[in-house]
């Protein structure tokens, strides 16, 4: 039987409509193959000119010279060359994996543009990044910085060139974690923060400017080390240490005006977050699929889908695919039983293959997922998980305002449900959903006004 | 020209005959076309990848090896291309609580069409519906099954000439169709087991 569905499977595959091109699809292949065929005639005829001038040069000004004289000539001349093209590389850092509103203004032009993916980024350039927005700034193989929302960061000074190299960055406002790679190990890597100069020793560091009354930077380190050094010069010299060095797992803080504090271990819950460290200037394995508009706690309860990457290395664990066969199956029948077995073994997977590149997403799906099959306690669980274990995390604002919703409109609970809007207004005021918070308090106000 | 085999008119078109690339052209574009929808699921983004695909082959003519089939060099040229477009334009596999793959209500299904032994296959070709369900459920599934699927059972490829193409063994190829094929009806909700 299964070997008859399997003969049939190739029939009605086979019978599938075959696509036709497009009425302007040869015309455009063939004004595409001219101007191949274009530029191969010119190149052609750029050789033989070349080739002409060489022959000329060969038989009319140059004596016939020793083999030894012609290596030796040949030799200097490649050295020349690829001396030549290993400092013509570009120092310039690419920006990646751009996600929301990055604005950057070049000294020239003194107006804020939108940046674009891929993009090489310059000296003078200040890049700004918005609310719940963030970028990667790579230079492959040398360094690659990850600034976060409400991040604003002036590039310097970029010379890595001939061996040694220098990359310099203000800090202006904001945090940024930077990951040095093995090209950049005998280069310098400086950020410049009102409070301090942070230099790195071959490294991967956190640089967080603290805004209040008293402007802080924090500096933490997860690898290597950092070289910390006040920007205030202390009167008495032997009072106060102005350079520290921050080793691996350590963090300092420097306040403007004074020398940076003795260098204190981090504790369990500032680690997990310089995990994020490791996933700079990489792909996300992982994504929901929101948009970064302020409603974005609605879409994801809608429930949004998740998006997995097809890049290799596939990081997601192998049993997911059984998993994603059954969801389709509880989809497909509208079966209750079957959509709970289903978030049960996700759930289940996350438990037994824990990795920070794609928990917060995982859960965040988890909790959507039980809200949509009506179990409104257990979408609160996982949305509190998410708190509890990444309350770093960029989204996990939305695991806060999610909770509130569910208590406001499912659970009938005001009061928790002020709680939870409370808490995205105070714990993460620059979000999209501080927006919807304030928002959406601001009508309950004006309704309670009318009534 | 229309009696020449592939590799002679590929040697010809090396040599400059223009109208030999012509032909060539005219005799693949429709499979690479259709091999490269498959692949990525977009005509727009196929037309465009099938287009560099012919200029990759006028430009590499030079080291085309007569010897070798033209077809399976076309093919790798093609493969490689679709890849590559997956890979930059970061094409996603998605995971939708609430996007079925088949509507309801629908008068006939494809799960109906495989599984049914009375339907009639070529119903396929005259129905948009069961083509785009088609198309939907391929496109979900990873790319190393898609592109068997496309190669064996939609272009009619023998293990042999898929396996040249992807540069694996012929059982790689004959184990990957099949679980191919059973991931592809899972998706459609047909139960089936490992054919023996």
């Amino acid at each position: 039987m299964d070997r008859e569905i399997f003969d049939r499977f190739d029939m009605v595959m086979s019978a599938l409509k075959a696509i036709e091109p497009t009425p302007s699809f040869d015309f455009e292949f063939r004004r595409r193959l001219n101007e191949v065929i274009e530029k191969k005639y010119e190149a052609s005829a750029f050789e033989l000119m070349a080739e002409r001038v060489a022959e000329s040069f060969r038989y009319a000004l140059l004596p016939k010279v020793p083999v030894l004289v012609r290596s030796a000539a040949t030799f200097i001349v490649l050295m020349a060359i690829g001396l030549y093209i290993y400092s013509v590389q570009p120092s310039n850092p690419l920006s990646l994996h751009k996600e929301g509103v990055v604005l950057a203004m070049s000294p020239k032009d003194a107006a804020w543009r939108e940046v674009v993916s891929r993009e090489r980024l310059k000296v003078g350039d200040i890049i700004m990044t918005e609310r719940d927005s963030q970028i990667d700034l790579v230079l492959f193989n040398k360094y690659a910085i990850r600034m976060k929302a409400g991040t604003k960061l002036r590039i310097e000074e970029l010379t890595p060139r001939y061996g040694k190299g220098r990359a310099r960055f203000s800090l202006l406002e904001g945090k940024m974690l930077a990951s040095i790679g093995t090209g950049f190990k005998s280069s310098s890597f400086i950020i410049d923060t009102e409070a301090a100069v942070a230099k790195a020793l071959g490294t991967k560091f956190v640089v967080n400017i603290q805004k209040d009354k008293n402007s802080k930077t924090d500096i933490s380190v997860l690898e290597g080390e950092v070289e910390v050094e006040s920007r205030f010069r202390p009167k008495e010299i032997f009072l106060a240490k102005r350079t520290v060095i921050v080793g691996a797992g350590q963090k300092t803080e420097v306040y403007v005006g004074q020398v940076p504090l003795t260098p204190q271990r981090l504790l369990e819950e500032e680690w997990r977050q310089l995990e994020e460290l490791y996933q700079i200037g990489k792909k996300p394995t992982v994504m929901l699929l929101l948009r970064n508009t302020t409603d974005r706690v609605e879409q994801l309860l809608r429930p949004c889908p998740i998006y997995i990457s097809d890049e290799k290395p596939i990081e997601i664990p192998e049993i997911f695919e059984d998993i994603a066969i059954k969801i389709g199956e509880a989809v497909k029948t509208q079966d209750k039983a079957k959509h709970l077995e289903s978030v049960r073994l996700l759930e289940k997977m996350i438990k037994e293959y824990p990795n920070p590149k794609y928990d917060v997403q995982f859960l965040l799906y988890i909790g959507a997922y039980y809200e949509y099959l009506s179990d409104h306690k257990e979408a609160v669980r996982i949305f509190e998980k998410v708190l509890e274990n990444y309350p770093n995390s960029t989204l996990a604002s939305l695991a806060q305002c999610a909770i509130g919703i569910i208590y406001e409109e499912k659970l009938n609970n005001k009061e928790k449900a002020d709680m939870a809007y409370r808490l995205v207004l105070t714990r993460y005021p620059n979000s999209l959903e501080a927006i919807w918070v304030e928002k959406r308090l601001g009508i309950k106000k004006l309704a309670n006004n009318i009534k | 020209m229309n009696s020449l085999s592939d590799e002679n008119l590929a040697r010809m078109a090396k040599e400059g005959d223009r109208k030999a690339f012509e032909e060539l052209f005219g005799r693949y574009k429709k499979p690479i076309l259709n091999f490269i929808y498959r692949v990525i699921g977009n005509k727009e983004t196929a037309e465009e990848i099938t287009q560099e695909v012919f200029i990759r082959v006028y430009k590499n003519l030079n080291i085309f090896d007569p010897n070798r089939k033209f077809s399976s060099w076309i093919y790798v040229i093609a493969r490689n291309l679709a890849k590559n477009a997956l890979r930059d334009r970061v094409y996603f596999r998605d995971l939708s609580i609430e996007a079925p793959i088949a509507e309801k209500g629908k008068a006939i299904a494809l799960k109906d069409v495989i599984s049914d032994p009375s339907a009639k296959p070529d119903f396929v070709a005259e129905s948009a519906e069961l083509n785009k369900e088609a198309q939907a459920v391929l496109n979900s599934l990873p790319l190393k099954y898609r592109e068997v699927i496309a190669m064996c059972s939609v272009q009619g490829f023998t293990y042999k000439e898929a396996a040249a193409v992807i540069g694996c063994s012929v059982a790689t190829v004959a184990i990957r169709l099949n679980k191919a094929k059973i991931m592809f009806m899972k998706k459609l909700g047909i139960d089936i087991k490992r054919p023996r």
